[in-house]
């Protein structure tokens, strides 16, 4: 199994664990991954899966009026400035 | 009428007849809760807001406006939006978040005046088989209180099964309304996808997920399925997908594959299947064997296509914007510090195995070959249901397992091998409890699309003996 693809992934999704946590995590997935190699040996050589693609979006348009719930979201924020979510700074 | 027998329909009758109120009914519901729910845990929470509710229906049926389900006690999972009311999904990461509005299935059941009683215990973000994973603990099994509810909705199946409400709503992604109706002996509908708005649902795959009702009757499941079902037009996420299978040919015709073997049924199971086979086919159903040999590859497409989607889905829970926040020394730290605190193991599990399978270098042979594959159990389920008008099948391998009897994450995921193929084709499929001493055991319809009706009239069948 390609562990330093899995660890990869973990880093991509933005987990930090420690040295043992992160064993066990990767553990896991390798089962996981074990689990669904069987996809292989599915005959899909009839199917085409990219031409049974609907579009179903709606049309672009804004359908809630500005600022119906801001406060209601605003008011959740774990840190805010005025109207706006607070961050630590972004760019070093 | 005894309130925690009494169907909704029976509740109907007694407030249109002036027995009962909203009101008193909500009462009941209460007190239910309180005399069995410290032993099952099927409720995170009971709403003070239901008493609103209820006013409201009395108002409503005294001024002669009533509709099926106004007065009627409702409970919802905890990963569908109410107005004003915590909602979690019954992970950390949502500790305390307040929804600012209501989800689609809610606004509707408002429109009919039904009385909002609280919110169900549910795996993490949905993930899981047995309401083990959930930031609230355990929810039991009414019927063995040593034993799971089976998830990911075993809260609002338990709710329904202990009799403190005779409806309930839960979501089904890879069998969450289903298998825990099975394991607590409710009926429990997965509807086509698409037909139910998920507007104000908390994702999880979005390509499988659908929101359903639970229920002690088929007649109570139609009730509520009737009133949640239909367009959104305004943040819409119906769409009407699929065709209406063409006239069906052989109506009253069951098929059943020929590899329950292969998948993996219990003896016990397959005998009381049997035996609800054989009265069907006295009531004038016929049987028929078909041949679905792709069904017995749902776990590997299904674990690859809903970890990719909630991976990307859970992609939003930053701690920057609402729910859970760690401090950290920077920003990224900070994302990284909230996401590992706030998940739990099977939920990061979950996310990381769909990372791994969406990223350059794995996309083709996971992804792309899973949903060539998901294409195919499509073409396989709609040419079988071209012969006969419903599938039928045991929807769990077996009954309700012990607590902590599935450790092992890949033994969890087996618990789903039936019900899998539902979400994949996106057909419609429905569990009713099959006649069995002992433990419950759902016997498993899928029809063709929008054929929720045929699911219905079976399990009636099913049902009156």
């Amino acid at each position: 199994m390609e562990q330093d693809d899995i660890s990869r992934a973990i880093h991509l999704s933005l987990f930090e664990k420690s040295d043992a946590e992160q064993k066990a995590l990767h553990t896991d997935v390798e089962k996981i991954l074990s689990f669904v190699a069987d996809i292989q040996s599915i005959d899909t050589s009839t199917t085409a899966e990219t031409a049974a693609k609907t579009n179903i979006f709606r049309d672009d348009v804004v359908t809630v009026p500005p600022g119906a719930f801001r406060e209601q979201i605003l008011g959740q924020a774990p840190n805010r400035f005025k109207d706006w979510f607070l961050s630590k700074k972004i760019l070093s | 009428m005894k309130y925690e027998e009494a169907t909704a329909q029976d509740m109907r009758q007694a407030l249109e007849d002036g027995s009962t109120t909203a009101t008193d009914l909500l009462k009941e519901a209460r007190r239910v809760i309180r005399e069995k729910d410290d032993s099952i845990h099927a409720f995170v929470e009971v709403f003070d807001s239901a008493d609103e509710d209820a006013r409201l229906a009395d108002t409503m049926i005294q001024e002669k406006r009533a509709t099926p389900l106004t007065g009627i006690p409702i409970a919802v999972k905890d990963n569908i939006c109410v107005k004003g009311r915590t909602v979690t999904a019954a992970s950390k990461m949502l500790e305390g978040f307040v929804s600012p509005y209501d989800a689609t299935v809610i606004t509707r059941l408002r429109e009919q005046g039904a009385v909002i009683v609280g919110r169900t215990n549910m795996d993490e973000f949905a993930m899981g088989s047995s309401t083990e994973h959930s930031v609230y603990g355990t929810t039991f099994n009414p019927h063995d209180t040593t034993r799971v509810s089976g998830g990911s909705s075993g809260g609002s199946a338990a709710a329904v099964a202990m009799g403190a409400v005779p409806l309930a709503l839960g979501s089904d992604t890879g069998g969450s309304i289903r298998q825990p109706a099975s394991f607590c002996g409710t009926v429990g509908l997965k509807p086509t996808y698409g037909s139910v708005s998920r507007h104000g649902l908390i994702a999880l795959g979005s390509s499988l997920d659908v929101i359903g009702p639970l229920a002690r009757t088929a007649d109570d499941a139609a009730l509520l399925y009737q009133a949640i079902k239909g367009e959104n037009k305004k943040y819409d996420s119906t769409a009407d997908l699929f065709e209406d299978a063409a006239t069906v040919k052989n109506s009253r015709v069951i098929g059943v594959p020929d590899n329950l073997d292969a998948v993996g049924v219990s003896q016990e199971t397959m005998d009381a299947f049997n035996a609800a086979l054989q009265a069907l086919q006295e009531k004038g159903y016929t049987i028929a064997s078909v041949s679905l040999p792709i069904m017995e590859h749902a776990g590997a497409i299904y674990y690859i296509i809903q970890p990719a989607e909630a991976s990307s889905n859970l992609a939003r829970f930053d701690g920057m914007r609402y729910g859970f926040h760690k401090d950290g020394d920077d920003l990224w730290s900070e994302y990284r510090e909230t996401r590992s605190a706030g998940f739990g193991d099977e939920v990061m599990r979950r996310i990381v195995a769909g990372t791994y399978v969406l990223s350059a270098g794995y996309y083709d042979a996971y992804y792309r070959k899973a949903m060539d594959a998901r294409r195919a159990m499509q073409t396989a389920f709609s040419n079988a249901l071209e012969e006969v008008s419903v599938l039928a099948m045991p929807t769990t391998p077996d009954t309700a397992f012990p607590e902590g009897a599935r450790q092992d994450p890949i033994a969890m995921y087996a618990e789903d091998r039936l019900t899998l193929q539902a979400n994949l084709t996106g057909l419609p499929a429905l569990s009713v409890p099959m006649h069995t001493d002992g433990l419950p055991r759902g016997i498993q319809f899928i029809s063709g699309y929008n054929r929720e009706e045929t699911l219905f009239a079976c399990a009636r069948d099913v049902q009156q003996r």
